[in-house]
């Protein structure tokens, strides 16, 4: 597809000229197109709950995180997701929720699959973490210690 | 007419004739004819399947409805009829339905129940009563050894439902003592005979003499697919269709006697491994299920007499063109193998998969059913259908 080049082209100058990782790049981008937002300065956790994964994980970790409501700031916490519906209410009502319509956040080329937790400040991805089957505590084991400054 | 023209009317003449070919080679046609919409309660459980199932005089889509906890047939056509409704709250006695149930409907008075993790299978009538219940054991033979036993749970699901015929349950029993995270336990497990058959008056326990297919079974390849795909037809066949491998099974129900039918897509031939490092690894996985090639089920169809293989086709580029996006599974395009009862290949029919769905096709008198995922909207629990007639 041509007409998509020059679109590549403007990416991978963006990439460069900022030294800006290709996940920012991207995460960017999306959130750009998709919410007409850009990831912030302050420290931010976005979970994304894609429609892919491992149902009985992501039902798992979605429990754990609204059992654990109290321990968390939510004010920083925005859940991003296509399928609202598996998502407990009290999660929904408690943070800020991205309600993709279109379902884009499960094309995005970001290495999200089950329940996905991504870390930005400074305008920038941190980094992308996503449970796997046997992992289910470790979101919230991971949001504590890097809120705690542990995780580099 | 120049050299030039003549060669353009040449060309233009040899594509009109390949066409023409190709259009007189399809032995079977889908011919789109209308769409049908039907919208369920918000507490339905589609993991506990949405099936048809017809009387002589009424068709119907069935589904669990947790809020009244009753299985419910809703008439497909004839909209007159009301809505059957049949009540699990004395099946929910025995086992909670609530913690995940199938069921297959043999009559409107005869409703098998299959209790998930609990080997328990209970009989029901229209008034939801329970006629009988059958809990089996949580062990079970080696096929090739009395003297040793595993641990299984009998399983069944939308493309493997539980079957019956001849006061006999056929049924998938999957080995539930060991972990499937490394070769060893793999081995093991493709080892084993998938099916087994249970006779509901000795509670006596075979295995269908139907191991894995031969690619299957080498401890050096993995699919990641654990689970055979089956139909049943009239004549007390069941059709076995695995995801990674083009040969279907035929079991005789009667004569215990297995055929195999070679039936394979246009579209793929070959298999690729999934390393059993990457096992757990969502992202891996959801690369190796897009770029794979899979067989998603077999179909019969009582109308029209034939069989129909789901052939999920392999996306050569996982990323798209545009650096941010990739392809997901819902990009994956697909298409039906036709066979005839004789199971002989007779046809395939590629659809397209931004409009139709493979997940849900159901045979009726009117045509096929087939999702329709622009007349599908999640949000009010509307599942859309396009109707194809065929004609072969």
């Amino acid at each position: 597809m041509p007409a998509l080049k020059p679109y590549i082209l403007i990416l991978i100058f963006l990439a460069c000229t900022s030294k800006k990782s290709t996940e920012t790049v991207i995460f960017n981008t999306y959130l750009e197109k998709t919410f007409h937002q850009k990831i912030p300065s302050k420290t931010q956790y976005y979970l994304i709950v894609p429609k892919f994964g491992c149902s009985g994980c992501i039902y798992k970790s979605l429990l754990l995180l609204n059992d654990s409501l109290n321990k968390i700031d939510l004010k920083k916490f925005t859940i991003i997701s296509s399928i609202p519906e598996i998502i407990p209410k009290n999660l929904i009502d408690n943070t800020s929720f991205l309600y993709d319509k279109q379902g884009v956040i499960d094309k995005i080329n970001l290495n999200i699959s089950n329940v996905t937790f991504i870390v930005t400040s400074n305008e920038n991805v941190e980094y992308i973490y996503n449970s796997e089957l046997e992992h289910e505590n470790i979101l919230l084991k991971m949001y504590k210690n890097h809120a705690l400054g542990k995780v580099e | 007419m120049d050299k030039k023209n003549l060669l353009l009317v040449g060309f233009i003449t040899i594509i009109c004739f390949c066409s023409c070919k190709n259009a007189a080679n399809k032995k079977v046609k889908f011919i789109e004819s209308q769409n049908v919409e039907i919208t369920f309660p918000a507490t339905i459980v589609e993991h506990y399947g949405i099936q048809n199932f017809s009387t002589h005089h009424v068709e119907y889509i069935t589904y669990v409805d947790t809020f009244d906890i009753s299985l419910n047939l809703r008439p497909l056509f004839d909209s007159l009829e009301d809505v059957i409704k049949i009540s699990l709250k004395e099946a929910n006695l025995i086992h909670k339905v609530q913690n995940g149930i199938s069921y297959n409907i043999q009559s409107l008075d005869s409703i098998f129940i299959l209790y998930e993790n609990t080997n328990t299978i209970s009989l029901i009538s229209s008034e939801g009563l329970v006629i009988n219940t059958w809990q089996f054991s949580q062990f079970i033979n080696k096929h090739n050894d009395n003297e040793s036993s595993y641990e299984y749970t009998l399983v069944s699901m939308v493309r493997n439902p539980l079957k019956f015929y001849n006061n006999t349950f056929f049924i998938n029993a999957v080995r539930n003592d060991i972990i499937l995270n490394n070769e060893e336990n793999l081995r093991k497990y493709f080892e084993t005979y998938p099916e087994i058959a249970i006779n509901i008056n000795s509670y006596k326990i075979n295995h269908i003499m139907l191991p894995w297919p031969n690619n299957y079974q080498n401890s050096k390849e993995f699919f990641r697919d654990y689970w055979p795909q089956t139909c049943t037809n009239k004549k007390g066949k069941i059709i076995y269709s695995f995801a990674k491998n083009h040969t279907l099974f035929v079991y005789d129900c009667s004569t215990k006697k297995i055929e195999k039918h070679k039936t394979e897509s246009s579209y793929f031939d070959n298999f690729n491994t999934y390393p059993v490092d990457k096992i757990g690894n969502m992202s891996y996985l959801k690369k190796y299920m897009v770029q794979e090639s899979t067989y998603k089920g077999v179909i019969y169809d009582d109308y029209n007499k034939l069989y129909y293989r789901i052939a999920w086709h392999p996306v050569h580029e996982y990323e798209n063109e545009d650096g941010i996006t990739v392809n997901e599974l819902d990009d994956k395009k697909w298409s039906i193998i036709v066979i005839n009862e004789n199971f002989e290949q007779i046809d395939e029919i590629e659809f397209n998969q931004e409009i139709y769905n493979y997940y849900y096709i159901f045979p009726t008198s009117k045509g096929l059913m087939i999702q329709n995922k622009r007349k599908t909207t999640t949000e009010t629990r509307t599942i859309g259908f396009t109707l194809f007639q065929l004609q072969h």
